[in-house]
């Protein structure tokens, strides 16, 4: 058997000296923290838009459902005023040739927007159209319209609620990402006319 | 058994100084790239949220405006629906106590009683309907540049049709 040994002689090939190797680790140490860094990045980013698309399509068919509704309502029949007293967390309209007694509401409470639609035959039926809501207000207006500093508007409803015509909604829905909350932010606002 | 090891069978070599550049020049040009992509991704989307929330502001006009009447003082009086408005992004209050108003749009509001302009664009030619005189074109136009680094102007316009039988008709008390 012959065996024969490894030669160590390399023939003129060398390896990396330590400042090689002290100035390859500096630049790849560099570029793994901007690349984890921008990664990172970009994730959240994503994730902000995929929120931002969920959010914005549930606010889309909310207002799309509301629109509606109070379009074809005749009276405001109840509210629920906040803690501001000039706006209001929860409607409730009516149209008695399409509602008969009954009607229906939107009620914005626990960051959730519901909406009850009572039928004809005393039945209802909810239905949770808006999740992470951190805020929602219903502003209520007369027929009356106005110039304000703000512009085209009209009087506010007040004490007089069943003589309100005009429905200003806006609302704010956000979700939070990777554990800190994001401006993730779906603003959507209206005025809605009733028609009737 | 013969066993052979011939640390000097093969000659390597590391890459070539003109090799890492050509590698790393190609590398950075990739990278640049998808992150241009992506962030002109995100300036996008920005200005597709500030184009929703102006249509937001011009339907919210176009609703109101059906709850004047038509007469003098309401649908024509510039007192009450004023020839130029402004709004924000972020409408008062949303955010609680916080200034932060984002956008600002500037809007104006015509109401013409002159058809011929609405017609000659959305209208057959030579065609007068006997009712015009009772009908206007309100349009609502709003102005914005877009809050980043080289400010782009944005321009966006809505008209609707309103009849003077169309719209409610009722004596409000003003």
């Amino acid at each position: 058997m012959e065996l024969k040994s490894t030669d160590f002689n390399h023939g003129g090939r060398s390896g990396f000296t330590l400042v090689e190797i002290m100035i390859a680790l500096t630049v790849g140490t560099l570029l793994l923290i901007a690349f984890v860094g921008a990664t990172i990045s970009l994730s959240r980013h994503m994730l902000a838009v995929s929120n931002y698309n969920d959010l914005d399509n549930a606010s889309r068919n909310t207002l799309d459902l509301m629109s509606r509704d109070i379009r074809n309502a005749s009276q405001l029949i109840a509210c629920t005023p906040d803690a501001t007293g000039t706006n209001y967390t929860s409607i409730t309209f009516t149209n008695p040739s399409v509602f008969g007694n009954s009607g229906f509401s939107y009620t914005y409470a626990g960051n959730a927007l519901t909406r009850t639609y009572c039928y004809t035959n005393g039945t209802a039926s909810s239905r949770i159209l808006l999740t992470n809501c951190d805020y929602l207000a219903f502003t209520l207006y007369q027929r009356v319209p106005t110039n304000t500093a703000a512009g085209f508007s009209f009087v506010e409803a007040g004490s007089e609620t069943n003589e309100t015509k005009l429905v200003s909604v806006s609302w704010r829905c956000s979700r939070s990402i990777l554990g800190s909350k994001m401006n993730t932010e779906s603003v959507q606002t209206a005025e809605i006319a009733t028609r009737n | 058994m013969k066993i052979s090891l011939n640390p000097e069978a093969k000659a390597t070599s590391a890459l070539s100084l003109v090799e890492v550049l050509v590698a790393a020049t190609i590398a950075a040009i990739i990278l640049t790239s998808l992150y241009l992509g992506i962030a002109t991704n995100f300036t996008l989307l920005a200005t597709t949220r500030q184009n929703l929330r102006a249509t937001q502001i011009m339907v919210s006009k176009l609703e109101a405006i059906r709850l004047c009447r038509w007469s003098d003082d309401q649908l024509f009086n510039p007192d009450i629906v004023p020839p130029t408005f402004t709004d924000s992004y972020y409408p008062q209050g949303i955010f609680g106590n916080n200034t932060n108003t984002g956008v600002n749009y500037y809007g104006t509001i015509t109401v013409d009683t002159n058809l011929s302009t609405f017609q000659a664009t959305f209208s057959s030619a030579g065609t007068v309907p006997s009712y015009q005189s009772a009908m206007a074109v309100v349009t609502v136009t709003l102005n914005w540049t877009n809050g980043f680094g080289d400010k782009v102007g944005h321009h966006r316009t809505m008209s609707t049709l309103v009849a003077e039988y169309g719209i409610q008709n009722y004596v409000a008390n003003y």
